[in-house]
């Protein structure tokens, strides 16, 4: 018999039985969930009118009202309601102190009357297509409709020319953009924006959490002098090794799992579950993608999971090379701060490579980017591109991680 | 049924652990003595597959013959390492449970061998503690355990009195007395007095060569003397 079930379940046991994993997964989710305790505590937002709310509420009124425009399409109608509602607002407060939060002077007050009243969200999207005018609040209170959606497009234009984008790749995303572009409809993602803007930020804890819980998989076996007897049993060389991948890819997947559903948990939980089904531009302002925010965050959570195997198969290949738990978590720490630094657009393959690496390419940001990969005629995108390239990593170390183990000697002492 | 080594070499860089040894062992306690670094646990080490010789060959023949990287060669092996190791925070039970799974037993065989061994071994009581609790003793007589598991045609023991009190080596010599009527066991030990009791052959290493391979009866004086001697006139 070759007892694979049990083997994997004494492998998974000896993962979990590590109190570093435990501690770690333990600061990770006190970690999460601190980023949301200024929102359910005692901070106050104070208005220039002395008046003041707690930050809770302001999310609950801006739930409320981006609530009641959510489905809507941007047009004149639903700017001039929000217009409306903000002039009534300020009219009997010409005299505030309150200045807008950039440039303008023209309609000061507005972001104030804006939290007071719940259209922050909808206002923050229009932000991020004028925010580079010379007076945003100005556009935000007089542009039309169609001058917003040429603003959408013109901001395209620039992240095109600024990445360094070909008339080919260009082609490429306008065709996937047309149908989208003049006709948005607004809705509250609050929650998915707030998942979405540290999504790199659980991938790269999670790649140290998994690096920790797995490093020993096989290097401990030395450590503990477990390996002689391991060895020489009838299931310890092919049945163990694959017993020790499944647990590793098993534990890094429910690790990955965790630590996003956690945040999302908190994310959603905070500011509302609404969105899934809103355009792509409510959370990535500058994006060509003509899909909702679900199936961006599908395709995120998805690739995620892969991510979660790549980096279980990674480091539990460097865990059979090495033979020490230290140098495994050396070596993916090492890794880590060198995926800290990016590469200049102008560099190149190498740059658009780079954006691939490990920690790079899963966030919301990389649907805003539009560098492609021919292959045979055909354009990747990075997504797909990265998905290509780790199911290669992971098709190419598992083999050797087998082959090694399978013929592995005892080293002296 | 024997177990053949023929030319087993071991060379490292600069020193040769295991020099051309051969020979072909037969059912019974073989006791393996030598100083320490004489090369008995490198020559051990081969014999379990678990250490590629330069040359040389291991080979167990039973009708048909098996090869020692073979799957089948390490399903009627049954090996306790000098360093035996263990998961500190497994109890007793589950790493018998463990090591039943890699030597190829259901679960139910598995349960049933555990529950005996862990009499036989007097471990019973502390079968369901952690091991990092155990005592030096205890934690040799689990390893004890896990090598007689699959009931092994070849069993190979290295230094396995280390760390146990007298009674337990008394239950432990019969232990093995037992074993070897139909398996092949190999104790390696500097302890003379563990095998000469009951040791059917004794095989002496110094050096990396036996300087003596011979039947118990043969030596026909106190063995230790024996050992003695030999080892004086090799030098």
């Amino acid at each position: 018999m070759s007892n694979t079930g049990t083997l994997y379940k004494m492998e998974l046991k000896k993962i979990l039985m590590k109190k570093i994993v435990w501690i770690m997964l333990a600061i990770g989710i006190v970690m999460f969930i601190s980023n949301v305790l200024p929102i359910i505590g005692e901070n106050n937002i104070v208005f220039p009118d002395g008046t003041s709310m707690s930050v809770y509420e302001a999310i609950r009124i801006q739930k409320n009202t981006s609530e009641s425009i959510s489905g809507k399409k941007i047009d004149d109608s639903l700017l001039n309601k929000m217009r409306n509602d903000i002039r009534a607002f300020l009219a009997d407060k010409e005299d505030l102190p309150y200045k807008g939060r950039n440039k303008s002077d023209t309609y000061p007050g507005i972001w104030f009357a804006a939290r007071k009243l719940g259209y922050e969200d909808f206002m923050t999207k229009l932000y991020n297509q004028f925010g580079d005018a010379d007076d945003p609040n100005k556009k935000i209170m007089e542009c039309t409709a169609g001058e917003y959606y040429r603003m959408v497009r013109d901001n395209l234009d620039y992240t095109f020319e600024n990445e360094g984008v070909t008339e080919e790749e260009k082609a490429f995303w306008i065709q996937k953009f047309s149908g989208s572009g003049s006709d948005i409809t607004y809705e509250y993602a609050a929650g998915w924006n707030e998942f979405a803007d540290p999504f790199v930020i659980y991938i790269w804890f999670a790649f140290l959490l998994i690096s920790v819980s797995l490093a020993g998989t096989f290097s401990e076996e030395n450590a503990f002098r477990t390996d002689a007897v391991i060895l020489s049993a009838k299931n310890g060389r092919t049945p163990v090794c694959l017993a020790k991948l499944w647990a590793g890819i098993t534990v890094a997947a429910v690790e990955m799992v965790l630590i996003i559903g956690i945040n999302m948990a908190v994310c959603l939980g905070t500011y509302g579950i609404g969105g899934w089904n809103a355009p792509l531009i409510m959370i990535a302002p500058y994006t060509a993608w003509n899909i909702t925010v679900g199936q961006a965050f599908t395709l995120l959570i998805w690739l995620s999971l892969v991510m979660s195997v790549v980096f279980a198969v990674f480091t539990m290949f460097l865990s059979r090379l090495s033979g020490k738990s230290m140098a495994v978590i050396a070596v993916q720490f090492a890794i880590f701060f060198i995926c800290l630094f990016s590469i200049p657009n102008n560099q190149g393959l190498i740059s658009r490579l780079w954006e691939i690496r490990p920690t790079g390419f899963l966030n919301i940001y990389t649907f805003m980017e539009y560098r492609l990969f021919k292959i045979r005629g055909s354009y990747l995108d990075v997504f797909q591109m990265g998905t290509v390239i780790y199911i290669i990593i992971i098709a190419a170390l598992i083999p050797v991680i087998c082959h090694t183990y399978k013929h592995m000697q005892i080293k002296s002492r | 049924m024997e177990l053949v080594l023929d030319r087993l070499t071991k060379q490292y860089s600069n020193k040769i652990a295991v020099d051309r040894v051969s020979a072909r062992l037969k059912p019974g306690v073989i006791g393996l003595i030598g100083a320490n670094g004489a090369g008995k646990t490198t020559l051990m080490r081969m014999i379990c597959g678990i250490l590629k010789p330069t040359g040389g060959t291991v080979t167990f023949k039973n009708g048909s013959q098996l090869d020692v990287s073979e799957e089948m060669y390490r399903d009627i092996l049954g090996y306790l390492p000098q360093d035996f190791g263990y998961y500190p925070d497994f109890r007793g039970r589950d790493f018998l449970m463990y090591m039943a799974a890699l030597k190829g037993l259901d679960k139910k065989t598995a349960k049933r061998k555990c529950d005996e061994l862990l009499k036989i071994v007097n471990l019973e009581n502390a079968a369901d503690k952690k091991i990092k609790t155990y005592s030096g003793g205890m934690k040799q007589r689990l390893g004890i355990a896990q090598a007689v598991l699959n009931d092994p045609k070849i069993l190979i023991l290295d230094e396995p009195t280390a760390g146990l009190d007298l009674k337990e080596r008394v239950r432990f010599r019969n232990l093995i007395a037992e074993l070897g009527k139909d398996s092949i066991v190999i104790l390696s030990t500097h302890i003379v007095s563990d095998v000469e009791h009951i040791a059917d052959r004794i095989l002496m290493m110094k050096d990396g060569q036996f300087i003596y391979d011979g039947e118990c009866d043969e030596i026909g004086m106190d063995l230790e003397e024996f050992y003695l001697r030999e080892f004086d006139r090799e030098v």
